[in-house]
């Protein structure tokens, strides 16, 4: 019974559970911060994580047989770790002249050997200090990590009835002072446009949840009207199963939920307030650890600073290509709708070429918005793919009519403005200081950096697991089908979407939607901000009187401080000391190798559909796994 | 329900690197895709394509748009990066030259295996063709129509692609081009060669007559592009089954010729002009190949442009050399009674159409001089200089060679990389030696030793030139001397030559082959790469208006 396997023994073992909460006042996280967080910064949190995402690999492919070399070779294809900071790799990077130099010069930063050896060392002594692997919880923790190191690990395992999951509930629901226990949530907050993609990021490890609390593997679709599906309320679906404490588990916002996610950020932001405050009972204690997943990440921020009730229930931000500090292809393709509009809005511009059909409109306003993802528009350009390869799709036409009188794509130009730099910056400068998140939380920043060429085949993309025919080029089979399980419509989506943003992203370091460094926090970011914004953007900051108060306060003298010091200094992250800002590093994917794949045949089509070759369960693993000893380092 | 697509993806691939800009004169209604009165824009497929199975015709397709895909792939990973860096330090990307190289010899090094796996699971058609280009509507009428609902499937796609190609009907037809007859001319019936003959030559018309009119600018400008887009293209190859042979694949390609854009004022689209061929233009940095220094490249003759000159790339792949690449450019003049017997017509050995370099015989220096070599070579130098030469480059022969066994994985893509060799002995060039005259009496003289000479109006200086058929006249010329030269330039002439010889320098006598051609191979791809992004600019920036001028109307239409 999955009720016997959620009262586990080790909270039945914490005696002092509510002893302890009357003690700490908390059912947190939340540590002694000032006290603690020495120990935490002596963890090298990058290199730990990429050896545990290492190491999950590695069971992953001895389930399925493979040997030491293709094992190996996987490991090197997914992970970037590096021991450069990620401004060095930029730097380094940026000593090339030309694209091919700049190719090179990242393939052997993130194919360095060295680096690659230190990730697969079976110790944790150089991620870890021996004052802190000393420490009994911490020793206990890594020691069942090393036991179960050599177990093969099926795809098809639940994660948290495992011995490595039951290692991490454990750790992750202790609560300060070692012997009390605290309750964890997961939130995965998706991105850009998520409320027309109706499939979760994360899949395998979100139904390893459901499965494990005793809910269906996916939310299930109450109605579904072209881009509208409505879900069962969170409300309901997260009361299933047992009605008791959840230790530990994972949800998701879906649909519509979190409003129009390609518009501001502050609805979406109010809105996944709305949903954590509506959540059951059993949630009314739990402590949140959110994934931020693109625009999911500003969206968390914001949220926490307009719900700061929020931030005492948050343990940690995640962010996964979070697009923290912008990125220049929003501005480009704002640019481009404001050069073609002029004064007019995209909403002018719709109503007057509304009395052509649909998708003549549609066509009209297509070219405008190629830069950039925008799911929704994009939609009847597949289905044009699709008709053309004889596909009924009949059915998508009334999203047409959908799409323009939608909100999306009128609300178009005001969610690019806040996924561009400037706007990203002035958020950061006035609002990223120590108080966005409480003393001890933790921010990780994960990123993706993308080469094109592993949408290839295996022979020139090198993946040993990958496809033997490119992902780009539909195979036909001898029945004169399409083989839909080898051609990939997301590929084909971010092969023609991205290349602007290649061409904008400094040294090409781009995951196919957001530039490697504004996806870090922008208190590990020593560059300037002229390293992200134009002359005239850093002027108008400077001319923002709340920024200038600001950053006066801390030193800043003159319009030649603000223009070259580095950012992180302008963001006071030194007093932010007690919080926990690490970088996670990068790994070789792309923005959508958290999807099986966000764009699919119709069903009625074909069932088999191309799914993204990436270690999505045992990155979510690692990353599981990490901030459990995260935990257990900060708490004890 | 899927209805196959079983060539669609082939014909896109083919579309993308080929796009057939549709032209606006035609107020019929036909069967073919071309709106231009009286030709046909065709995609042709051997009979044997067309008849074979689908699981034969699936193979080939599965093989070749899997190959051009990792070509896409794989260049676009090295390309494009950082290059719009808005707030920082921009990269330069690869020229367009070396792009298509790097695409092409990811194609090239996995075909051998791709259609050994493809023979080996299924079968492939022994013979396979297809091309695109321009016919006669009468020639087009004669021939069946296949593949009519890919074509229809085809053309709803017309709006993903760039918005001036036009989807072409496919026709079947018995004629092939054999890959095994290379290098000989081609093996296409008469009638079909006569009607691409015609065709193209009407289009080619159409484009420049319309594209220096200023009436209809949307016209103007789909004209203009016409003219920067490839007039045809074809490949063949035969597949003997497995262990009976290795196969053969052709190919060629034919470009319209570079232009200049000029206008008077950039805003105003009906003052762009295209004006066909390049004059003399320095380089940005002269090159040194060794034995002569290169200053000025050139294209078409300015005094006497030709009526209508093409460039065509052939490639001939052997599979029983799967490192090695046959390749040759001819720029000629599209002409019906042409030596060059390809698909169209060419003629080839003519002045007026040729690719112009321009130099100085020049011995450069090497670290390892000694003092002595380097006093020799100064003296060499000092009076060579003197001498323009224009290269005529009529023919070029190239063999593109990659290093074998190398992997794309482990030692990245360009280890793949077919580079090319330059063989100047199996090319053809022309030359022509410029000489100044300081006087009306030099010029005179120059005359009289076959020197056309043209008055500078600067005092009595001009400008002369003589033209050599090929290397071996320029050389005999110089060997046996002017002995006619009295003059000052004929001493000068003299003068070089016996210091020459008293230097026992191989420089123009004799030259050093070898040397040349190492330093071309070089630096060949600098000087033609120039040319090539400069073409790609013009195209894009065409391109570009015509689809905003397309826009605009779009929206006036609707009220906009």
């Amino acid at each position: 019974m999955v009720s016997s396997h959620i009262q586990s023994p080790r909270l039945r073992s914490q005696p002092l559970l509510g002893l302890a909460c009357l003690l700490f006042g908390l059912f947190i996280l939340k540590p002694g911060a000032a006290r603690a967080l020495p120990r935490v910064s002596d963890v090298d949190w990058k290199l730990f994580y990429n050896q545990l995402f290492a190491l999950e690999i590695r069971k992953e492919l001895k389930a399925q047989g493979a040997n030491d070399s293709v094992i190996d070779a996987t490991i090197r294809q997914y992970s970037g770790y590096t021991p450069l900071k990620f401004n060095e790799v930029l730097t380094k990077v940026l000593g090339a002249n030309t694209s091919a130099e700049a190719f090179k010069l990242r393939r052997a930063i993130y194919f360095d050997h060295v680096a690659q050896n230190k990730v697969t060392n079976p110790s944790f002594d150089a991620a870890i200090p021996g004052n802190i692997r000393s420490s009994p919880l911490v020793a206990a923790y890594l020691n069942r990590i090393q036991e179960n190191r050599e177990r093969p690990v099926s795809l098809q395992e639940n994660f948290l009835t495992s011995p490595e999951g039951e290692n991490f509930i454990q750790a992750v629901t202790k609560a300060q002072g070692g012997g009390a226990s605290q309750q964890v949530t997961l939130v995965l907050v998706p991105g850009y446009a998520a409320h027309v993609i109706k499939f979760a990021i994360f899949p395998e490890m979100l139904a390893d949840a459901n499965r494990y609390w005793g809910r269906p593997d996916g939310r299930p679709i109450l109605a579904e009207r072209g881009l509208d599906i409505t879900y069962e309320a969170p409300s309901n679906f997260y009361s299933r199963g047992e009605e008791r404490v959840h230790p530990f588990d994972i949800l998701t916002p879906s649909g519509w939920e979190l409003g129009n996610t390609v518009g501001f950020n502050a609805e979406t932001a109010d809105l996944l307030a709305k949903w954590i405050y509506s959540l059951p009972q059993r949630y009314a204690n739990s402590k949140f650890v959110f994934l931020g997943y693109s625009k999911g990440g500003p969206t968390i921020f914001e949220m926490l600073q307009r719900h700061p009730d929020l931030k005492e229930r948050t343990a940690g931000v995640i962010t996964y290509a979070g697009v923290l500090q912008g990125t220049h292809v929003a501005r480009f393709g704002r640019e481009q709708i404001s050069g073609v509009l002029g004064a007019k809005s995209i909403a002018d511009l719709i109503t007057k070429v509304r009395s052509k059909t649909a998708e003549g409109t549609l066509e009209a306003i297509a070219p405008f918005l190629t830069a950039f993802d925008l799911s929704a528009v994009k939609i009847p350009r597949i289905k044009e793919v699709l008709n053309s390869y004889g596909v009924d799709t009949t059915s998508f036409d009334a999203n047409s009519d959908r799409v323009l009188d939608g909100r999306e794509l009128r609300e178009v130009v005001d969610g690019l403005v806040d996924l561009e730099p400037l706007t990203r910056a002035r958020w950061n400068l006035s609002y990223f200081d120590r108080s966005i998140v409480a003393p001890g939380t933790f921010i990780f920043n994960l990123t993706a950096v993308t080469d094109i060429s592993t949408f290839a085949s295996n022979r020139i993309s090198g993946d040993p697991l990958g496809p033997e025919t490119s992902i780009l080029a539909p195979q036909f089979t001898g029945n004169r089908q399409i083989d839909w399980s080898k051609f990939s419509l997301d590929a084909w989506f971010l092969y023609l979407a991205s290349q602007p943003g290649f061409k904008m992203a400094p040294g090409g370091l781009y995951d196919t939607q957001v530039d490697l460094q504004h996806t870090k926090t922008p208190w590990l970011d020593s560059s300037p901000l002229t390293a992200s914004l134009t002359a005239e953007e850093v002027k108008i900051l400077w001319d923002n009187p709340v920024i200038r108060d600001r950053v006066s306060a801390l030193g800043v003298r003159s319009f030649e401080d603000f223009r070259s010091w580095p950012r992180s200094k302008l963001m006071d992250a030194d007093a932010a000391s007690n919080i926990g800002a690490f970088d996670l590093g990068e790994f070789k994917g792309h923005h959508w190798s958290l999807f099986l794949q966000a764009f699919r045949p119709p069903r009625e089509t074909s069932a088999d559909f191309a799914v993204w070759q990436f270690p999505r369960k045992a990155m979510m693993r690692a990353l599981l796994q990490t901030f459990a000893l995260y935990n257990l380092v900060q708490q004890t | 329900m899927l209805r196959s697509a079983t060539f669609l993806s082939t014909v896109l691939i083919a579309l993308c690197l080929l796009p057939t800009v549709g032209c606006k004169r035609s107020s019929k209604a036909s069967k073919t895709s071309s709106a231009l009165d009286g030709t046909a824009d065709l995609i042709t497929v051997n009979s044997a394509t067309a008849d074979a199975a689908d699981a034969c015709r699936n193979s080939l397709i599965n093989l070749w748009t899997n190959a051009v895909s990792d070509g896409l792939l794989a260049n676009g990973a090295l390309t494009g990066l950082g290059t719009d860096y808005p707030t920082g330090k921009k990269l330069t990307t690869d020229s367009a030259y070396f792009q298509l190289l790097r695409i092409y010899s990811v194609i090239d090094w996995e075909l051998p295996a791709a259609i050994k796996l493809a023979q080996k699971d299924g079968c492939l058609p022994e013979n396979v063709s297809l091309g695109i280009g321009t016919f006669t509507d009468s020639y087009a009428k004669t021939k069946p129509e296949v593949f009519a609902d890919e074509t229809r499937a085809l053309r709803k796609l017309e709006s993903l692609l760039p918005i001036a190609v036009r989807i072409p009907t496919i026709i079947r037809t018995d004629d092939f081009e054999d890959p095994r007859s290379w290098p000989q001319p081609s093996t296409l019936s008469e009638s079909m060669r006569q009607a691409q003959f015609a065709g193209t030559a009407a289009k080619l018309r159409y484009g420049r007559e319309i594209g220096a009119q200023r009436d209809d600018i949307k016209e103007k400008l789909r004209a203009m592009l016409t003219t920067l887009t490839p007039v045809a293209l074809s490949t063949s190859g035969t597949f003997p089954p497995s262990g009976s042979g290795e196969g053969k694949l052709y190919a060629e390609l034919y470009m319209p010729p570079f232009h200049e854009f000029k206008s008077d004022q950039i805003n105003d689209v009906g003052t762009w002009q295209l004006k066909q061929g390049i004059s003399m233009t320095p380089l940005p940095k002269e090159v040194d190949v060794n034995v002569a220094r290169i200053t000025h490249i050139g294209y078409l003759d300015p005094q006497e442009p030709p009526k209508e000159p093409l460039i065509k790339f052939q490639i001939f792949k052997d599979f029983k050399n799967p490192d090695e690449v046959s390749m040759r450019v001819v720029f000629g003049m599209l002409d019906p009674d042409g030596d060059d017997k390809g698909r169209l017509p060419l003629r080839v050995n003519n002045y007026r159409s040729a690719f112009l370099v321009s130099f100085y015989p020049n011995l450069a220096f090497d670290s390892e001089d000694g003092s002595i070599k380097k006093f020799l070579k100064t003296q060499v130098n000092n009076v060579a200089n003197q001498f323009r030469i224009d290269a005529r480059i009529h023919q070029l022969t190239l063999r593109l060679k990659r290093e074998s066994g190398k992997d794309p994985v482990r030692n990245g893509v360009d280890s793949i990389l077919l580079h090319p060799h330059f063989s100047l002995r199996d090319s053809d060039l022309s030359f022509r030696l410029n000489q100044t005259a300081d006087s009306n009496a030099e010029a005179r003289n120059l005359s009289r030793v076959s020197f056309t000479c043209t008055p500078t109006g600067i005092q009595q200086k001009h400008n002369c030139h003589r033209d050599f058929g090929a290397y071996a006249e320029l050389e005999s010329f110089l060997l046996e001397g002017p002995t006619r030269f009295s003059t000052r330039i004929g001493r000068r002439i003299m003068k070089t030559l016996n210091q020459l010889v008293a230097y026992n320098s191989r420089f123009l006598i004799n030259l050093n082959m070898d040397a040349i051609e190492a330093a071309i191979d070089l630096q060949f791809a600098t000087i033609v790469s120039e040319f090539i992004a400069e073409q790609d600019k013009h195209r894009s920036e065409i391109k570009k208006r015509l689809e905003e001028a397309l826009f605009s109307e779009d929206h006036a239409a609707s009220g906009g």
